[in-house]
C-alpha cells in the first residue's frame, strides 16, 4: 500500500499529463473551428453579463484570450492571454491607440499588436 | 365617304410620324461620346462617366483617345468609390499602354488605391515597378519620393509582413537618395534625408535583455519604462508563488499544483510581455521620430498631407501629395 503523499503525487501527475495531452488535441481543433474554450465561454456567458462591461481594452481580455487560443493554440494562447491580464488598462493606455465603442473609449490592443514580432500569421 | 376618312387619317398620321421620327435620329460620333463622358466626369457623376468612357472605347476601339478614356474609366471608378473596378482598369492600363504616359499615371493612382485599402505592400511593389520601368526623370523622382514616404509611414506594418525582408526605414533612405539633384531641390527633401540618418542613433530597448530581466517578475516591464505593469506583475507572481509554496508546505499538494499551473502561465506571460514591450517601445520611438520628420517637412511645405481614419480591421493612415 502506497503512503498518502504518494497517492497525491500520482493523482497530480495524472491530471497534469491529461491536461497537457488534451491541450495538444484541443489546440489542433481550436485552429480549425470557431468553438471557444469552455472556461472562457463560461465566463462570457454567465459571469460577464453580471459583472458588466468593465474591461478598458478592445477586444476585451476574455475575447483576447479566446483569439489567442484560436490563433496560437492552447499553450501559447494561454501565456499570451495571461500577459494581457497583467497589462490590462495600465501602461498600455499610453502606448496603444484608442477607439470608441458604444460611446466608451477603449484601448485598442488586438492579438496582432502583441505577436507581430514573431508570428507571420 | 366612310372609307375616305380613315385613309386620310392614316396618311396624315404616317406623314407626321415619319417626319417626327426623322428629327429624333442622332448620330453619335467619337467626339460626342467622349464629350459626354468628359462632361459627366467634370460634373462628378463618376459612375455614369465611367460607363460612358467604357461605351466610348467599345464603340471606337481604334480612336486616338482610347488610352485616355481607359485611364479615365479607372479614375472615375476610383472617385466613385468602386475601388475593385478601379484597380482592375488601372492595372490593365499599366499593362497594355506601357509606352504612353497614362501607364505611369495609372500606376501612381494604383499605389494610392492600395494605400487607401490598407495594402501598403502592394503599393510599394507598384511604385518599385514604376521606378524600374520608367525612363522619365520626373516620374522616377516622383515615384522615389512617394515610396520613400510610404515606407516611412507604414514601416511597422510592412516589417510585420512575412514577405517583407528589407528594413523599410533603410529602404526609404535609399529611395530618397535615388531622387535626382533637380528632384531633391523640387521636393526639398535634403533636410529629411539628413535627419533620417539619425534614426540609427535612437535609444532602443533590447528585447533579449528585457526577457532576461523578467526572471525577477516585472523586471522586464521596469526596463521598458512600464512601471505600473512591473508592480502588478511582481505582486501577482510573488503572491502566487507564495500561495503555491504555502499549499505544498501544508501538504495540500493538489491546491499547490493548481496554483503552480496558473502561476507558470503568469510567469511565462511576464517574460513574453516584457519582450513584447521592448519591441513595442522600439516601434513607438521610431514612429515618434518619423512623425517629427513629417512635421518638420510639413512646416516647409504644405503639399503633403497625412489623413488617419478607421477601416474594417483597424486604423489606417493615408498620405497624399499635391503635385
Amino acid at each position: 500500500m502506497l503512503p498518502k503523499y504518494d497517492w497525491c503525487y500520482i493523482a497530480w501527475a495524472a491530471i497534469v499529463s491529461t491536461l497537457i495531452s488534451a491541450s495538444q488535441v484541443y489546440s489542433q481543433e481550436e485552429k480549425q473551428s470557431n468553438y471557444s474554450p469552455g472556461i472562457i465561454h463560461f465566463y462570457q456567458e454567465y459571469i460577464s453579463p453580471i459583472d458588466g462591461d468593465r474591461c478598458p481594452m478592445h477586444p476585451s481580455c476574455s475575447t483576447y484570450l479566446k483569439n489567442c487560443v484560436k490563433k496560437h493554440g492552447s499553450l501559447k494562447g494561454w501565456i499570451i492571454g495571461l500577459d494581457r491580464l497583467v497589462r490590462c488598462g495600465r501602461d498600455e493606455v499610453e502606448n496603444s491607440p484608442s477607439v470608441w465603442i458604444n460611446g466608451k473609449k477603449h484601448i485598442y490592443d488586438p492579438v496582432k499588436n502583441n505577436d507581430f514580432w514573431w508570428s507571420e500569421k | 365617304m366612310k372609307k375616305i376618312f380613315p385613309a386620310i387619317f392614316f396618311w396624315v398620321f404616317l406623314f407626321f410620324h415619319v417626319n417626327g421620327s426623322c428629327e429624333e435620329i442622332v448620330i453619335v460620333n467619337a467626339q460626342k461620346q467622349y464629350q459626354l463622358a468628359q462632361t459627366l466626369f467634370e460634373e462628378k457623376e463618376f459612375s455614369a462617366a465611367a460607363h460612358e468612357y467604357i461605351r466610348f472605347f467599345h464603340l471606337f476601339p481604334n480612336h486616338e483617345k482610347v488610352a485616355r478614356a481607359k485611364y479615365k474609366t479607372g479614375l472615375s471608378f476610383f472617385y466613385a468609390g468602386r475601388l475593385e473596378d478601379a484597380g482592375r482598369h488601372l492595372e490593365k492600363i499599366a499593362a497594355d499602354f506601357s509606352d504612353s504616359g497614362f501607364a505611369s499615371d495609372a500606376m501612381f493612382k494604383l499605389s494610392e488605391l492600395y494605400i487607401a485599402t490598407n495594402a501598403p505592400g502592394k503599393a510599394t511593389s507598384v511604385l518599385r515597378d514604376l521606378i524600374t520601368l520608367t525612363n522619365m526623370p520626373q516620374v522616377h523622382d516622383r515615384a522615389c519620393f512617394m515610396i520613400g514616404w510610404l515606407l516611412l509611414d507604414k514601416a511597422d506594418i510592412l516589417k510585420s509582413q512575412s514577405d517583407y525582408k528589407v528594413y523599410p526605414v533603410r529602404e526609404a533612405e535609399k529611395y530618397f537618395s535615388m531622387i535626382s539633384f533637380k528632384g531633391k531641390k523640387k521636393y526639398r527633401i535634403e533636410d529629411s534625408i539628413t535627419s533620417l540618418k539619425k534614426i540609427s542613433h535612437l535609444k532602443k530597448k533590447t528585447p533579449a535583455l528585457a526577457g532576461v530581466l523578467s526572471i525577477i517578475p516585472g523586471g522586464g516591464f521596469l526596463y521598458c519604462g512600464r512601471y505600473r505593469d512591473a508592480l502588478v506583475s511582481f505582486l501577482l507572481n510573488s503572491s502566487l508563488i507564495l500561495a503555491a509554496h504555502q499549499s505544498f508546505e501544508n501538504d495540500n499538494v493538489f491546491l499547490g499544483g493548481v496554483i503552480s499551473l496558473v502561476e507558470a502561465g503568469f510567469y511565462a506571460g511576464n517574460i513574453y510581455g516584457s519582450v513584447s514591450s521592448a519591441h513595442k517601445y522600439n516601434i513607438k520611438k521610431q514612429k515618434e521620430f518619423i512623425d517629427k520628420l513629417k512635421q518638420e517637412y510639413l512646416v516647409n511645405q504644405d503639399k503633403i498631407s497625412f489623413q488617419s481614419g478607421f477601416i474594417k480591421n483597424g486604423v489606417a493612415l493615408m498620405f497624399k501629395y499635391n503635385f
